[in-house]
């Protein structure tokens, strides 16, 4: 029998606390669709696409429908691009970009990720040829998303890559400079990318996949916030212990919602259930808020001293959380900290109480890193690269996955306002510090993998 | 084969009133096979489904139970139960929730949409003053929903009732309940 108080909390979580399923992404592995024509290439991945995903929207709908919590998004990734049209130029990478995103629009999808390279030791043809197509790929369609692995915590870190990528970020800003530079919106790079993270703009399907697998993404960070409102306002004293419970027990919950909805979308597809990836990933909206939270346990702001424990704390008990909910937790699955995207962040950032330093140094906890962080037009690549390989650092010592989504907004300065729209949301640009980088960036070459033991 | 016989018991609550219902049952011989209880603000409501020795006097029994529970102020009712042929079980479970200001006729509104699309209550509950909703009346029903009925079809006609009069409400099934808070 169900009781009252599961009932109205589930209610109470859905009407007013914005849980929902944030992301169901299919993953499609393109491997079988490798030819050395490109158009018929092109050809195959269309039609494969769109056959197995053509159901996606659909089903994705009726399930929420059925279990009355929204599906949010319905995404594509596919198998790394690099790979798959390894021998092609950067104009016919340009025009594979085009038929994702054609194919993405004809299942009514609204991003696709996959249009990827894996370089963190080292580049090969298709890799370079993926990375100099990026600004146009990026500008010339509408839902394609990129992600680069630069590093990984075995391999070390391509400083090559690095620094290229940092030119690639600039290009791919002024080419869209129209837009504030949106191209950049679409593209992440990362140290130890995940292989199923079914979150954008970072989703691809790794090698070592299914031919079709579902991975879902669950959000909710209205939901932990209001679970700690209530926690404090039965007990005002409560400790950080008995916080960190409330929003591990919330974690729980959601992941569960997530997990139903997912396998029942991808037995209905008739393809495998991947992972669920719990992460707390705001939206430009009151009350879906990472940065509310900071202020229910007791910071003027997120950004201030006492923020990065914070956010180790919420970190690691929305993992714990997921981790008792499912065997099969995946993807990133923490508290994500995108400046456009969060109101509050964005507040934070505009009132200079959160600095770049400051929101580097608590990446170093969260569950990926630099996200949609604005930054002046006039920052040089090299600066770019610098504050992306800091960022690969992080990553790689510290054996966790990084991201950095920079977005050099062409014509503006620090404290000017960018506007991306929707999801992406919008920003005070932010300082980024003087000075020159380029020295170190010019060194190029692979910074080694780190030693794994005497780990302090 | 023994009769299935129901019984309900309807009165005022106060302790011992199962101890006595049952104690008479047992001293005639009657078998329980099921039983439910409720109290309702100051209300006892019980039924239960027993059985009786084949040729035992109905009519002892039904005296036995005026003659100590009617002083109580307690109202009985005997019938022989009539079970309907088991049906497949191919019925869906859902929760229907709405929530808002008390007003009459909001069951029977809600309860009509759920009948017209074939939909059986299976439980209801309304509460009043609830430690989330203090001022609102939250109704609960729990419902079976024939495979062939659309779910949206049910979500539709829900939202209309609910919207004239100004409800808020949510259709889900059961799993989720189960899934989110259980483990």
């Amino acid at each position: 029998m169900l009781s009252e108080r599961e009932i109205l909390s589930t209610y109470e979580m859905v009407k007013n606390e914005h849980l929902d399923v944030r992301t169901v992404t299919l993953g499609i592995s393109l491997f079988d669709c490798v030819s050395d024509d490109p158009g018929r290439f092109r050809e195959n991945i269309y039609r494969k696409i769109t056959r197995l995903a053509r159901p996606l929207v659909r089903i994705c709908e009726e399930t929420g429908n059925k279990y009355g919590i929204p599906v949010v998004n319905k995404r594509i990734a596919v198998s790394p691009m690099g790979i798959l049209a390894a021998p092609f130029s950067p104009q016919e990478m340009v025009k594979a970009a085009k038929t994702l995103d054609q194919a993405a629009k004809d299942v009514g999808i609204d991003f696709i990720g996959g249009f990827s390279a894996l370089v963190e030791k080292g580049s090969a043809a298709g890799d370079r040829a993926l990375i100099s197509s990026l600004p146009e790929a990026l500008s010339a369609t509408e839902r394609v998303c990129a992600s680069i692995n630069l590093a990984s915590s075995k391999a070390g870190i391509n400083m090559d890559a690095v620094r290229l990528m940092g030119e690639t970020i600039k290009d791919a800003a002024e080419i869209s400079s129209d837009r504030d530079g949106l191209a950049c919106a679409k593209l992440c790079v990362f140290a130890n990318i995940p292989q199923d993270v079914p979150f954008m703009a970072g989703a691809y399907l790794g090698v070592g996949e299914a031919d079709a697998v579902i991975n879902m993404g669950v959000s909710g960070p209205g939901v932990v916030k209001k679970a700690v409102d209530r926690t404090l306002e039965a007990n005002p004293e409560a400790d950080l212990g008995v916080i960190s419970e409330t929003i591990k027990r919330t974690a729980f919950k959601v992941t569960r919602a997530g997990e139903l909805i997912g396998r029942e979308v991808a037995e209905r597809l008739g393809v495998k259930f991947g992972i669920v990836d719990l992460s707390l990933a705001p939206t430009p909206n009151v009350g879906d808020s990472v940065g509310e939270i900071f202020q229910s346990i007791g910071l003027e702001s997120i950004g201030l001293p006492g923020s990065t424990a914070i956010l180790a704390m919420l970190n690691d008990a929305v993992k714990k959380g997921g981790a008792f909910a499912s065997s099969y937790v995946g993807g990133l699955s923490g508290a994500f900290i995108p400046v456009s995207e969060d109101l509050n962040i964005a507040d934070a950032a505009e009132k200079g109480y959160l600095s770049l330093d400051k929101l580097e140094a608590m990446t170093a906890v969260c569950s990926v890193g630099l996200d949609m962080v604005p930054l002046p037009g006039d920052t040089p690549a090299e600066t770019i690269s610098a504050i992306i390989a800091d960022e690969m650092a992080i990553g790689v010592i510290n054996k966790k996955t990084t991201a950095c989504r920079l977005i050099p907004v062409p014509g503006k300065k620090a404290g000017d306002r960018v506007h991306f729209g929707g999801l992406l949301g919008e920003s005070t640009i932010m300082e980024v510090k003087k000075g020159n980088s380029s020295g170190f960036i010019r060194r190029g070459g692979l910074v080694p993998a780190p030693v794994q033991s005497m780990t302090n | 084969m023994p009769e299935k016989l129901v019984l309900s018991v309807l009165g005022q609550d106060r302790p011992g009133i199962v101890a006595l219902v049952t104690r008479i049952l047992a001293q005639n011989n009657c078998n329980i096979e099921d039983l439910t209880q409720t109290i309702l603000q100051s209300e006892f409501a019980a039924i239960i489904i027993f059985t009786s020795p084949e040729g035992a006097a109905l009519k002892n029994l039904e005296n036995d139970l005026q003659a100590q529970l009617s002083p109580l102020d307690l109202s009985i009712k005997i019938k022989p139960m009539h079970s309907r042929q088991a049906e497949q079980k191919t019925n869906q479970p859902f929760v229907i929730t709405t929530l808002g200001r008390d007003q009459v006729g909001q069951i029977a509104r809600l309860s009509e949409a759920i009948r017209d699309l074939n939909c059986n209550i299976t439980k209801i509950n309304a509460i009043n003053r609830s430690e989330l909703y203090p001022d609102k009346i939250v109704m609960i029903f729990e419902i079976d929903v024939p495979r062939e009925t659309d779910i949206s079809e049910l979500k539709k006609a829900v939202a209309r009732a609910a919207a004239e009069m100004q409800l808020g409400f949510s259709v889900q099934h059961r799993d989720i309940f189960e899934n989110i808070h259980r483990i």
